[in-house]
């Protein structure tokens, strides 16, 4: 079999002309859409009596705490999430009923957002509270959630125990790879 | 953003499995098949590779995965990414390596012809990273829907380098049947990151009497990332020129050496083997570590009612949340230690039989040296991976068509795939060698439905063989 000089050129150029790649379509990468859906627990506590009984006559009738929730402040939830489902769970083991307030404040400690749940005496109450637009911009503007409980005097002896749990489903469309 | 992810994919599942080389594996005309295994048979006296081009290769490869599963038309992305995910395995793998050698050259002693010198340098970047499947489906899914399913923190397991290689190599026909050969080398690492023996386990837990509805548990985790050569790069002015110093002697230097043989059973059946990079590097300059180690649940931020209890306005739950969390994993991401990693070990071995023409009948070949027509033979490799031994048989066919033409043809199984043909082709023109070859010919006709295909070619001065060999 005679070879001539050109014969691994022509190998070279039968090789880049035969290969391609058929069947497949790279802009797809435009439609790729991941929607994870985390679920995380946020905040919890639990308060007894002696956390508004005090050695004045008059009960302390409102107490309140503060934390900031700084992942609620970012780039990536402003651009791919698209709800958020709080849960609140209190126990109310009090006599008495509760008004709860859960505020979220911007940075300025400017109201954004405020879910107010109805806490009856004697039960466990659930409040799922679902968050989209436009309340999820104002959600993520907040860089601060106060719990602000207030007890409804009533005649009976304040006594009892409240324990609070909370989490949120975080669902998210990330489209923008 | 989107389009480096695809060009990434595309050159990582459409070029094979990661330095195996089989093409070159013994082929006497090409100085090469000496970084293979020095002391194989060879059939010239004298050789020096044009800078840069005498040697390069690249390949890379997806196991279990090619860009044609993901892109295809025929069905929706993202049903195509889900089915991926489900489908691949934590030991399914993407692999890449690319070998440039930029000196090449070679003699025979002038006093004793049977010994062969042989010298130069090569960058190879190498890259392996095995499928994180726990990650990647809690990444696509989230863990709402898989409450109390744990997710193997172990998944995560890769390594990537950038190292120049300087070699000097001797080999010798100690006997009429013995070819010996030993290859020691000075390795200078440009870049290193390893994670490859990470442990533990993360899962949320219903947790129905505890203070919150979950724990997020983190447990017995035991995670490393170490990297050298990254540090600092940022802050320098030149960060080319950085590399281009760091990559001519960067101080992480290591030793490793070659050593292979050849015998000449008679005048037809050979049989070679080598072992190639037994060695190490030392990681000490410019090296940064990050570590975690640990167990730790996360039930949320307990409110304390602070006013209720001192009177003061707020406290720095959340800062003190992440402080917590780092402090129980022990979580330091500036671990300024040296480390040691092995230079991935390779194995080759092969069997030859050679019949036909001889095309050096009238020299003075000794017996098992004669440069037939045509050769047959089978060759195993095996190279040392972090999570496995990857492996590949290959049979194969070497015809010399004339005495300047010589191509060889191969047929693979591998872990990529087990129809994997290879072709080189090596053409000599007044002493000037040209080599092409490439597995995987077969997946030209479409390169997005192949697990991997690889390229090599060279270019180099070859002198005529010493008739003694």
């Amino acid at each position: 079999m005679k070879f001539s000089y050109y014969t691994p050129w022509l190998f070279v150029s039968l090789c880049i002309l035969v290969s391609c790649v058929s069947d497949v379509d790279f802009d797809q990468t435009e439609d790729i859409v991941i929607g994870p859906t985390v679920d995380l627990n946020l905040i919890f506590f639990e308060l007894d009596d002696t956390d508004f009984i005090t050695t004045t006559a008059l009960p302390i009738v409102t107490v309140s705490d503060t934390t900031d929730l700084n992942f609620l402040e970012s780039n990536f939830l402003d651009n791919n999430l698209r709800q958020i489902d709080f849960t609140h769970q209190f126990d109310n083991r009090f006599s008495q009923a509760f008004e709860a307030r859960i505020l979220f404040l911007s940075e300025e400690g400017v109201l954004q957002y405020e879910i107010d749940i109805p806490i009856p005496a004697n039960r466990t109450t659930t409040n799922t509270d679902i968050v989209v637009d436009p309340d999820l911009g104002r959600v993520l503007a907040a860089t601060q959630v106060v719990t602000e409980l207030t007890i409804i005097p009533n005649t009976l002896p304040i006594s009892g125990s409240l324990r609070h749990r909370s989490k949120g489903v975080f669902y998210l469309t990330i489209d923008d790879l | 953003m989107r389009y480096w992810i695809v060009s990434l994919f595309v050159i990582v599942t459409s070029l094979t499995s990661a330095q195996h080389r089989p093409l070159t594996y013994g082929v006497d005309d090409l100085p090469q098949s000496l970084l293979q295994n020095p002391g194989a048979a060879i059939n010239f006296s004298k050789h020096i590779g044009a800078p840069l081009l005498s040697g390069i290769s690249i390949d890379a490869g997806a196991n279990a995965i090619t860009a044609f599963d993901i892109f295809k038309t025929e069905s929706d992305i993202n049903s195509n990414i889900e089915n991926a995910i489900n489908r691949l395995r934590s030991t399914d793998y993407f692999s890449g390596n690319v070998q440039v050698e930029w000196l090449s050259f070679g003699w025979s002693s002038k006093r004793r012809a049977e010994r062969y010198y042989s010298a130069g340098a090569y960058v190879e970047a190498d890259f392996i990273g095995y499928f994180p499947k726990d990650l990647a489906i809690l990444a696509y899914n989230g863990n709402a829907g898989a409450i109390e399913r744990p997710f193997n923190l172990g998944h995560i397991s890769g390594r990537t380098s950038v190292v120049n290689t300087y070699h000097f190599g001797i080999q010798e026909v100690i006997s009429p049947k013995w070819i010996v050969g030993a290859r020691a080398k000075l390795y200078s690492s440009i870049f290193n990151a390893t994670s490859t023996s990470n442990q533990g386990t993360f899962i949320t837990r219903n947790t129905f009497e505890g203070p919150n509805f979950y724990s997020h548990d983190i447990e017995n985790a035991d995670l490393r990332l170490d990297t050298s050569g990254i540090d600092g790069l940022d802050q320098e002015i030149n960060p080319v020129a950085t590399v281009i110093k760091r990559g001519l002697f960067s101080g992480n230097i290591g030793l490793g050496l070659d050593l292979g043989a050849t015998f000449m059973m008679d005048d037809h059946w050979s049989f070679s083997a080598s072992l190639i990079d037994i060695g190490f590097i030392q990681h000490a300059k410019n090296v940064r570590s990050a570590t975690a180690k640990g167990t730790y649940g996360l039930e949320g931020i307990e409110l304390v009612f602070p006013e209720i209890i001192n009177g003061t306005e707020t406290n720095p739950y959340y800062d003190d949340l992440v402080d917590e969390i780092e402090e129980q994993l022990n979580y330091n991401k500036n671990v300024r230690e040296s480390y040691t990693t092995l230079r991935p070990l390779k194995i080759n071995a092969g069997a030859n039989y050679g019949f036909g023409q001889g095309f050096l009948d009238d020299c003075a070949c000794r017996k098992g040296n004669r440069r037939y027509e045509n050769n047959i033979g089978a060759q195993l490799f095996a190279v040392k991976r972090p999570q496995h031994l990857q492996t590949a048989a290959t049979v194969y066919f070497d015809r010399r068509w004339t005495p300047n033409i010589r191509t060889k043809l191969t047929y693979g199984v591998d872990e990529f795939s087990y129809t994997n043909v290879g072709l080189l082709v090596s053409f000599n023109v007044h002493k000037i060698n040209l080599y092409l070859a490439s597995n995987n010919v077969l997946s030209f006709a479409n390169l997005a439905k192949a697990n991997s295909a690889s390229l090599q070619l060279g270019l180099q001065w070859v002198a005529p063989p010493n008739p003694y060999r």
